[in-house]
């Protein structure tokens, strides 16, 4: 087994995989390398770990080989030749590996990584303690010293080879008058703003706020004329909190029951902000921009996020 | 419209590299991408804000509970908020070409993001363990063990490599990644009842192919593998091979 492969396939051809969306000959070739790939494998770990589908009965017969020896084995078998002939496409570095990923979102303000109150527990998808005394084995089939991230996703293809109008005319069709699947979910996704002392909090659920002052026990839903969705906010006091969201959206709050609407010098998308008063306050913007006010809103300074 | 036509011809391009499919093949393609997803990423790049909304309500939600199920600990949750910054700022969306649905793309950014962090992180922290070490220097109990350890492991190697890939595959799952057979089974798309059938008959199959290499390429006499086997039976050590060998050869009477 490689420890890790120089042509894995791409996030997008391993999810093709997952759904079965290759041509036979594509799923072999997919299989073959995830089979001899100690990345691909940790791969396949990871997303049999999050399928969303719900399995109540786990089992597990008494292993056979457990991932000590497997490891040496299977590092063995690559080295004989588990050729991976899968069209590969030019692949580039996007940010997909996980360090680029993890670095970016740890340097995210705390306070815009706040608590998806939204998100389902995971007990549906936890299964139970398997059958053998390996729970605690490693998810990672990898030898350390070989590790290195490469590049998950691919640019956009830059080919000259199109689909027939015709036949794109129709798919298209087919696909626009099909429904969007624009329904109604079944939960929202929800965002919690805790003011600085916790007394207070607030809960963003689109471009809907509520607000609490007794733990979570009422949670009041307050006007706030905004229309975008909101993505994220910052409370530097019971009686403050600033939101943020899309196409410039930015809201405020003074007294912790009304809103006004703060303009903002573009209309683009807002991921974060932080905030030290209601009148100081820098928000992100979605192509890594900052801006800053010290008057509640009414001038704003730009300077570019370093760090995002 | 126009960009709908756009990105369905970019998945055409980039599926059939360059070249000029069949009208047929490309009519299969086409048919068999999402195109219900493929629109809405189309309607979110095109700054469609119901598009947004929708994939904040569906996606999002699912998308950290993968992270959550990957590892509870929170790790994955950050990558899982750096993936959702950037379909903000629309540099990753433009990657998603509909081969399968937006959220198992998402969640395959996710677990390749994921596993890339887990084994940059394994790669500086070295620090040896047993598992480490190298055979020859695990405590022996009796003369011969580790040859023995070392042969097996060499007959092993051998075996698994005339394994078909999906058998390969499904015995990796299950017993280097320690897959249950339902995850194992919805990784290959089969029944766990089928997983279990058919991890028991590639069992089958790599025992007289262990054998025959201990023999042909290990060198060792019939009565050296029997005692090879047995006394890997008798201490297995980290390898396992009662199930694969032990009851099989006991039914042939093989002491």
């Amino acid at each position: 087994m490689n420890s890790q492969s120089s042509t894995c396939p791409d996030a997008e051809t391993l999810a093709a995989w997952s759904d079965q969306g290759l041509t036979p000959v594509e799923q072999r070739q997919v299989d073959a390398h995830v089979a001899g790939c100690a990345r691909c494998l940790a791969y396949v770990a990871a997303m049999a770990k999050s399928d969303p589908v719900t399995d109540q009965q786990p089992v597990r017969e008494r292993a056979w080989l457990n991932w000590r020896w497997f490891a040496p084995l299977a590092a063995a078998v690559a080295a004989t030749g588990l050729w991976f002939a899968v069209k590969t496409t030019p692949q580039v570095p996007t940010g997909a590996t996980g360090a680029t990923g993890a670095k970016g979102a740890s340097d995210l303000p705390a306070v815009a990584r706040s608590a998806e109150a939204g998100a389902a527990p995971l007990e549906a998808r936890q299964q139970a303690p398997k059958a053998t005394p390996q729970a605690a084995r490693p998810s990672v089939a990898a030898d350390a010293k070989d590790a290195a991230p490469v590049p998950a996703v691919p640019p956009p293809a830059a080919s000259s080879a199109p689909a027939s109008p015709a036949t794109n005319e129709s798919v298209a069709t087919r696909a626009l008058t099909a429904p969007m699947a624009m329904r109604q979910a079944d939960a929202i996704p929800t965002r919690d703003i805790v003011s600085s002392d916790g007394t207070t909090r607030w809960r963003i659920r689109g471009a809907t706020v509520e607000r609490t002052t007794d733990a979570g026990a009422t949670w009041t839903a307050q006007p706030t004329g905004a229309h975008a969705a909101l993505a994220a906010g910052a409370s530097p006091s019971a009686d403050v909190c600033w939101i943020v969201g899309r196409a410039g959206t930015v809201i405020l709050t003074t007294d912790g029951r009304t809103w006004t609407t703060v303009a903002f010098p573009e209309t683009v998308d807002l991921l974060q902000v932080t905030a030290a008063s209601g009148s100081r306050a820098t928000v992100t913007t979605s192509d890594a921009r900052r801006f800053t006010t010290d008057d509640g809103g009414i001038t704003w300074k730009s300077g570019d996020v370093q760090d995002f | 419209m126009g960009t709908f036509r756009d990105a369905l011809a970019a998945s055409a391009g980039k599926a059939f590299a360059g070249r000029s499919p069949e009208p047929r093949e490309q009519q299969r393609y086409l048919e068999g991408l999402h195109l219900e997803d493929l629109a809405l990423a189309c309607a979110c790049l095109a700054g469609a804000n119901e598009a947004w909304d929708h994939v904040m309500r569906e996606h999002r939600p699912a998308l950290y509970r993968a992270a959550e199920a990957m590892d509870p600990t929170g790790r994955a949750r950050d990558l899982a908020d750096a993936i959702w910054s950037e379909l903000f700022a629309r540099s990753l969306l433009r990657y998603f070409h509909g081969r399968s649905s937006l959220l198992t793309w998402l969640r395959s950014v996710l677990a390749q993001r994921h596993v890339d962090a887990i084994r940059a992180a394994k790669r500086l922290d070295s620090l040896p363990d047993d598992e480490a070490l190298p055979i020859a220097d695990r405590a022996s109990p009796e003369p011969g063990a580790e040859r023995y350890q070392q042969l097996m492991q060499q007959a092993l190697a051998s075996a698994i490599e005339t394994l078909e890939p999906r058998d390969r595959l499904r015995l990796a799952c299950y017993h280097a990644q320690q897959l249950t057979l339902a995850e194992t089974g919805r990784v290959l798309h089969e029944h766990e009842a089928t997983v279990s059938r058919r991890l028991a008959q590639t069992r089958r199959a790599l025992r007289p192919a262990i054998e025959q290499w201990l023999e042909q390429q290990g060198g060792l006499a019939p009565a050296e593998v029997d005692r090879c086997v047995r006394m890997l039976l008798d201490d297995p050590g980290a390898l396992d091979l009662r199930k694969i060998v032990g009851e099989d050869r006991s039914k042939r009477g093989v002491s």
